[in-house]
C-alpha cells in the first residue's frame, strides 16, 4: 500500500428541498466543488466511488447508472457503495483504497441523499407487509438510548444538550441545514417529544445534499493541492442486525473500528493525539454511546465529557463543530461529510467560524443500521 | 400558461413472494398452531437466540436445539412513537419495545399496551395478549400485543448480568 | 432438524410515493411535451450530439448544455422488440413494440413505445410520428405511443 491524501472537498449547501436540481446535478455540484477546489477537471479522474442510501429512499434502481454521466465517469471504473447510513464514510474508505491500493491515482468519491424526495420514515419501516412496528430511524435508535440513560443513571438533560451543542455549531457552518439560531436547553425540553428520548430539536433534519473528495496518490498529491490531507487510518466494521442479538448500549464494531483506527495512526491516547472529532450523532444521546465506542472515555463515562464542556466547540476536544448530523441529515451523504469536515479542520479551511484552532490530526466517523455498520478515517497533516 | 412542470411524481407498488425457509417456518407454524415461540441454542456461548437463528450473529458458530419460552418475559428496553408518517398502520402514540421472553436471550419486537405509556419502564414483566382470529404465523399480526403482568421489575443490573445489553 | 414438509411463503405488496425533482433542462422538456406538444433536445458543447430528452449536462462529455434544438416529430426506429404477452404493467394492450427511437434532428435515441397494425414490417429505419394524448400532464407518456409514418390515426 502507498499513501494517499484528501486533495479536493466539496458539498451543496444543505436544504429541506432542493427542488432546482434533480439528483444527477446535485452529485454533478458537489463533485464539480470538489474538483474546483482541487483545480481538476472530470478529465482528470482515472475512477469514481460514489455512494447512497438503499435504492428505495429515492425510487432510482441502480442511481449509479444514471449518475455516471454527470460525475464524467464514462469510460472509466465507476463502483456504488452501500453500508446503509455509514454509507458515507464507507464510500471514501473505498475511494482512499482505490488509490492507496496503487491501482488508480487520482479518485473522485460522492455520496448524496435527496429525502426530499421520498417518504423516508416509510421506506424504513416498510419491506415486512402486515403488520410493522418498525418506525423510522428514531424508533430504531430511541431503545439503545433509554437502555443507556437507565443503564448509567444520567440526568436526562444531558441528550438535550447534545442538540445545543450541535444546533449552536450549526450557526458557524455556512454549509449546515440548520438555520434556526442557537437553542437553549429550554428550546430543546420544550420541544415535542417525537421518539421517547428523543425530541425534535434532539433528531436530525431530513435534508437534500451531496458530498465529495478527491482522493490522490502520495507522489502527486502535493502537486495538486498546496495542503493535502493524509489518510492515515481508513477502516469499516460490521456486527450484527439481528433483534436475536439485541440491541447493545455499547456497539462492539465501533470499539473494534476504532481499535484498528488508532493502532493504523500509531495513537495510543486519542483524546491528546487528535484534536477533533466529526462523528455521526444523528440523535442526541446517540453521541454519548459513541464517545465510549470510539474510546474518548471509559463506558459510562461518556456523557460527562459534554458536562465538563469537553467536546464544546471551545472545549478540548471539539465533537461535531460542523453542526454534526443533528443539524444536517441528507442520510446517503452524512457519513462523508462526517469525513471531508474532519479533513476540512486538518486543513484548517472549515469556512463560517467553525474552524478549531490548530487540528494537526482528526477523526471522521459515520455509522448505520441499527448502529451495527461503523467506519473510521484519520486525516493527519503530517505524510505518514 | 400552467406552471412549468418541476416535479416527476411517482408511485412504485412491488409484490413479492417471500419464502421464511426451513427454520423459520417451523418457528411460524409454532406460533399459528400451537401459539408457542421457541428459540435455540448457539454452540459456543450457548445464548438462546429468539427467534431462533441458523447461526449465532456473535460467534459464528452454529446452533441447535429447539427451546419452548414463555409467551413472558422482561422489556429490555422500549421508546414511545409519538411521529406521524406516510402509511403507518398503527394510531399514535404507542410503545414499541424489546421484549426478552423468559427462557431466552434474544429479544423480540412488539407493542405494549394496557398501560399508559409514561408508566412504562425498563425491567417490566409483561405477557402476550394472543389474537382469536385467524392466526398466520407471524409474531406481529398472532399476538396482537404484550401487556404488563404487574410482577415486580428486574432490575437493570440482572439484565447486564445475564449479556443482554452492554 | 426443522419439519421441511410445510414451507411457509408470505405475499407481500410493498408500495413507496416518490416526488422528485426533474432539474432545470427535463422540467422545460416535459413543459413542453404538455404545452406545445414539441419535443426539444439539449446541443453539446463539445462532441456537438442533440441529446433527446434534453438533460443538464452530456453524459458523454460531462459538459454543461445549454443550447436547445428541437427535434421532429418524426424519426426512425434504431431498434425494437414486440412484446405479446400481457401484463398489467405494461403501458399498452399487446401486441406493441418497445423501441429507441432517434428523432430527426437528434443524435440520440428515444425510448419509447410504437403501435402498428404489422409488427412484421418494422424494421431498423422504420419512420415513425409521435401520437399525442389529448390529456397531457408533463410526463414522457404525453406521447401516448409511436406508430408508422401513416397510421398515426
Amino acid at each position: 500500500m502507498r499513501n494517499a491524501a484528501v486533495v479536493g472537498i466539496g458539498q451543496t449547501h444543505h436544504v429541506s428541498k432542493r427542488l432546482d436540481l434533480n439528483m444527477a446535478g446535485m452529485v454533478r455540484e458537489a463533485a464539480q466543488r470538489a474538483l474546483a477546489d482541487a483545480q481538476l477537471t472530470f478529465n482528470d479522474i482515472d475512477a469514481v466511488v460514489i455512494g447512497s442510501a438503499p435504492d428505495l429512499f429515492e425510487g432510482v434502481a441502480l442511481p449509479e447508472q444514471w449518475l455516471a454521466g454527470a460525475l464524467g465517469a464514462y469510460g472509466k471504473p465507476i463502483l456504488r457503495i452501500h453500508t446503509m447510513g455509514s454509507v458515507g464514510g464507507c464510500t471514501a474508505i473505498s475511494a482512499f483504497y482505490h488509490v492507496a491500493s496503487g491501482v488508480f491515482d487520482k479518485v473522485l468519491t460522492v455520496a448524496f441523499e435527496k429525502q426530499s424526495e421520498a417518504q423516508t420514515t416509510w421506506v424504513f419501516s416498510a419491506g415486512s407487509g402486515g403488520r410493522s412496528f418498525s418506525s423510522g430511524a428514531g424508533g430504531a435508535f430511541a431503545p439503545v438510548a433509554r437502555f443507556y440513560i437507565d443503564r448509567w443513571k444520567v440526568p436526562l438533560e444531558m441528550g438535550p444538550r447534545v442538540a445545543v451543542k450541535d444546533r449552536g455549531n450549526a450557526m458557524r457552518n455556512p454549509y449546515a441545514h440548520w438555520k434556526k439560531g442557537a437553542v437553549t436547553l429550554e428550546d430543546v425540553m420544550n420541544s415535542p417529544m417525537l421518539w421517547d428520548p428523543f425530541r425534535y430539536l434532539e433528531s436530525c433534519p431530513t435534508s437534500d445534499g451531496a458530498a465529495a473528495m478527491v482522493f490522490a496518490a502520495e507522489d502527486i498529491a502535493p502537486k495538486i493541492h498546496r495542503k493535502p490531507v493524509w489518510v492515515k487510518s481508513a477502516v469499516a466494521m460490521t456486527e450484527s442486525l439481528t433483534m436475536s442479538m439485541g440491541m447493545k448500549a455499547l456497539p462492539p464494531a465501533a470499539v473494534a473500528c476504532a481499535k484498528r483506527a488508532y493502532a493504523d495512526a500509531g495513537i495510543t491516547n486519542p483524546r491528546k493525539e487528535l484534536q477533533m472529532a466529526e462523528i455521526y450523532t444523528p440523535f442526541s444521546w446517540i453521541e454519548f454511546i459513541l464517545y465510549e465506542g470510539l474510546g474518548f472515555c471509559d463506558e459510562g463515562q461518556g456523557w460527562r465529557l459534554l458536562e465538563e464542556g469537553v467536546t464544546e466547540f471551545g472545549g478540548s476536544f471539539p465533537v461535531d463543530p460542523s453542526g454534526g448530523v443533528i443539524s444536517t441529515n441528507p442520510i446517503g451523504a452524512s457519513g462523508m461529510l462526517r469525513m471531508l469536515e474532519a479533513a476540512l479542520q486538518v486543513r484548517g479551511d472549515a469556512e463560517g467560524g467553525h474552524q478549531v484552532p490548530d487540528v494537526r490530526q482528526a477523526l471522521g466517523h459515520a455509522y448505520g443500521g441499527t448502529i451495527n455498520y461503523h467506519a473510521v478515517m484519520i486525516f493527519s497533516d503530517t505524510k505518514p | 400558461m400552467a406552471e412549468p412542470v418541476t416535479i416527476f411524481p411517482r408511485h412504485l407498488r412491488l409484490p413479492y413472494t417471500l419464502t421464511a425457509g426451513a427454520m423459520q417456518s417451523r418457528f411460524a407454524k409454532a406460533v399459528r398452531d400451537e401459539k408457542k415461540i421457541y428459540g435455540n441454542r448457539c454452540t459456543q456461548c450457548k445464548r438462546i437466540l429468539v427467534p431462533p437463528d441458523i447461526a449465532c450473529a456473535q460467534c459464528w458458530a452454529d446452533t441447535e436445539g429447539w427451546i419452548e419460552l414463555k409467551d413472558r418475559g422482561v422489556v429490555k428496553t422500549f421508546t414511545v412513537m409519538r411521529v406521524p408518517f406516510y402509511g403507518q398502520k398503527i394510531e399514535i402514540p404507542y410503545v414499541i419495545a424489546q421484549i426478552v421472553p423468559e427462557g431466552g436471550d434474544g429479544a423480540i419486537m412488539h407493542l405494549l399496551q394496557e398501560v399508559e405509556a409514561e408508566k412504562v419502564r425498563i425491567g417490566m414483566r409483561v405477557e402476550a395478549v394472543w389474537t382469536d382470529e385467524k392466526r398466520t404465523g407471524s409474531l406481529a399480526d398472532d399476538i396482537l400485543y404484550f401487556r404488563p403482568t404487574g410482577e415486580p421489575d428486574m432490575p437493570i443490573e440482572e439484565m447486564v448480568e445475564r449479556g443482554w445489553g452492554l | 432438524m426443522a419439519d421441511n414438509t410445510e414451507l411457509v411463503q408470505r405475499q407481500v405488496e410493498i408500495e413507496f410515493p416518490y416526488q422528485s425533482a426533474t432539474g432545470a433542462a427535463v422540467s422545460r422538456f416535459l413543459t413542453a411535451l404538455r404545452d406545445d406538444k414539441r419535443i426539444w433536445g439539449l446541443k453539446c458543447p463539445r462532441c456537438q450530439r442533440v441529446v433527446v430528452p434534453a438533460q443538464d449536462y452530456c453524459d458523454v462529455c460531462a459538459e454543461d448544455m445549454s443550447e436547445w434544438v428541437e427535434v421532429g416529430q418524426e424519426g426512425e426506429i434504431v431498434t425494437w422488440t414486440v412484446v405479446r404477452n400481457e401484463n398489467t404493467l405494461y403501458p399498452h394492450k399487446t401486441p406493441f413494440a418497445y423501441a429507441l427511437i432517434r428523432l430527426d434532428g437528434a443524435d440520440t435515441s428515444l425510448l419509447h413505445t410504437v403501435v402498428a397494425r404489422d409488427y412484421a414490417a418494422i424494421k431498423g429505419g422504420s419512420r415513425v410520428r409521435a401520437v399525442w394524448k389529448d390529456e397531457r400532464t408533463g410526463h414522457i407518456r404525453d406521447i401516448g405511443h409511436f406508430a408508422p409514418v401513416g397510421e398515426e390515426a
